[in-house]
């Protein structure tokens, strides 16, 4: 027994139909929800409060539904997976390994696997175990085009040679590293006078930061644009359409229309360590010059604790428009025998 | 969090990474191997890191041997088995002098000395195979440094039980600390990937 701070923290938002975190920086035992738009309304069989505490299941919670007639509340437990969930970025866990049945060799490769039920389009996959595509093995991918049981799209990965035609296993990712900026992996750039650099991940960085190039010689063909190895450049433009009319990029003050074309490895290739960009810092100067934020480049820590309220008619998060207040706070004392 | 974990995840995220691959274990990254170590030595010393630790010289001790200057590898607990594996890695029992042994120090291979920490950093799942991936920063001179804001570390703060409730029952320890962990030259420290066997 040793918290003394026993405080509270409210607030309100106005629900967007997705789920909502809030951020509690002095940590939380107990939140009660109300949603106002439902509890003044006409009407009845949505969740007018809520409430969790410590000891309810991950995703639970007690849910008040507003009854016909009289609006009196009615008390139940809330569906699986349609509560309350607490939140720490700074813990890193992998989703569950789930099967793949295949990858495409087109543009952009497509992943085949009946497991999409906890995806959604923008989240980032890892992919490993493939019997092909094995250059794919350990890399980050955000993914869209999510088909339901059926397949979701690589949109940033450059076109494989050679699909991978068989097994392999994937790994939901719902974190990114909570320090930023972060590097991320390259798959694609441009033989341009500024180059287009198209990134595995959907990216943060800002005009006006400066990156460096790792792109290491692994074969005679790949990563080609080995030119690019340790330079630093700025960029000074991003989200620029790719080849292949993609955003995910960075635009650098690199001319590379002289260099060797760039190439990912193919699924033969030996062990090698991925071609990445690096951040390194900030030109103030073209930051200045481009109305951009002159502390883009600063390390920035982006980590939270706080919880999150899944969206839904007889979920805490509530549906689009619906004015939700919240009040959370911690106890003197957790006593959960 | 300790001012040491933000550390290591500030380095997992934003140090320049090397995969293993001379070890044999299949995976990739592969299991450390004395390829790898040499091809982050050679790495760092082309970008003109200076050595963190100095020579430790040879003295007329049976069992002994000098230990060359060296970068600091800083690794999971988990990577001492594999350590102890690897060709021409010397156990600091084997250190011509104690004085120069660092507390969390394993050993060393060739111009690499590895402290081993049971919190270091871990990629989970994140190697070809899917296994965990263990971060292993290795670091020349001023490769990084920890801001401290206003002026002060990790403040350790104690409340005795006079001021918690009537009965004197209740006391408190806490930290706190206003610090920005940064790497100065990204061109000094490389993240070594790298599976176990």
């Amino acid at each position: 027994m040793s918290v003394v701070f026993s405080g509270t923290n409210q607030g309100r938002f106005t629900a967007d139909g997705t789920f909502v975190t809030i951020q509690l920086r002095s940590g939380i035992d107990w939140v009660l929800i109300k949603n106002e738009t439902v509890s003044y309304a006409a009407g009845a069989g949505a969740g007018a409060e809520f409430y969790w505490q410590r000891g309810m299941a991950q995703g639970r919670g007690t849910i008040y539904t507003k009854t016909a007639v009289t609006g009196a509340l009615a008390v139940a437990q809330i569906a699986a997976n349609a509560g309350f969930y607490l939140v720490d970025s700074s813990v890193n866990l992998p989703g569950a390994s789930l099967a793949l049945t295949g990858i495409t060799a087109g543009n952009p490769p497509v992943v085949n696997t009946a497991n999409t039920s906890s995806l959604s389009n923008g989240d980032i996959v890892r992919i490993f175990s493939t019997v092909g595509a094995l250059q794919l093995g350990g890399l980050d991918f955000t993914i869209d085009t999510l088909t339901p049981g059926v397949s979701f799209a690589l949109p940033f990965m450059a076109q494989i040679a050679n699909a991978n035609p068989g097994a392999g296993t994937f790994r939901r990712i719902p974190y990114n590293p909570y320090f930023y900026p972060s590097s991320r992996y390259i798959t694609k750039v441009s033989q341009a006078t500024q180059a287009i650099v198209s990134l595995s991940v959907i990216h943060s960085y800002t005009v006006g930061q400066v990156v460096r190039f790792i792109v290491p010689p692994i074969t005679a063909a790949a990563y080609g644009m080995t030119e690019l190895n340790g330079l630093q450049a700025t960029i000074v433009a991003i989200r620029q359409a790719d080849a292949d009319g993609k955003f995910n990029t960075i635009t650098v003050d690199v001319d590379t229309t002289g260099f060797t074309a760039f190439a990912f490895p193919l699924t033969t290739a030996p062990g090698f360590t991925p071609a990445q960009v690096v951040p390194m810092g900030e030109n103030t100067a073209t930051a200045l010059n481009l109305g951009a934020n002159i502390l883009g480049g600063a390390t920035l820590n982006d980590a939270f604790i706080g919880i999150q309220l899944t969206a839904g008619a007889n979920s805490p998060g509530g549906v689009a428009n619906d004015v939700i207040y919240y009040l959370a706070g911690t106890s003197f004392d957790v006593d959960n025998e | 969090m300790t001012e040491d974990q933000l550390t290591r995840d500030m380095l997992a995220a934003t140090a320049s990474m090397y995969n293993c691959t001379g070890g044999n274990n299949g995976d990739l990254p592969t299991d450390l191997s004395l390829s790898d170590i040499d091809e982050v030595t050679s790495a760092l010393l082309t970008n003109d890191a200076w050595m963190l630790l100095d020579t430790i010289g040879g003295e007329d001790k049976f069992g002994t041997g000098p230990v060359r200057d060296a970068y600091l590898a800083l690794g999971h607990t988990k990577l001492s088995k594999d350590l102890n594996n690897i060709n021409g890695f010397i156990s600091k029992w084997n250190y011509p002098n104690d004085n120069r042994v660092l507390r969390s120090e394993w050993g060393s291979v060739n111009n690499v000395r590895f402290m081993l920490s049971s919190v270091a950093s871990i990629s989970p799942n994140a190697s070809a195979l899917g296994n965990d991936v263990y971060n292993v920063f290795v670091q020349g001179m001023e490769a990084l440094a920890c801001v401290e804001q206003d002026n002060y570390s990790a403040r350790f703060l104690y409340r005795p039980p006079v001021f918690s409730d009537p009965l004197f029952q209740n006391v408190t320890i806490g930290y706190v600390f206003a610090e920005v962990p940064r790497i100065l030259n990204d061109l000094w420290i490389t993240n070594m990937r790298c599976t176990l066997r």
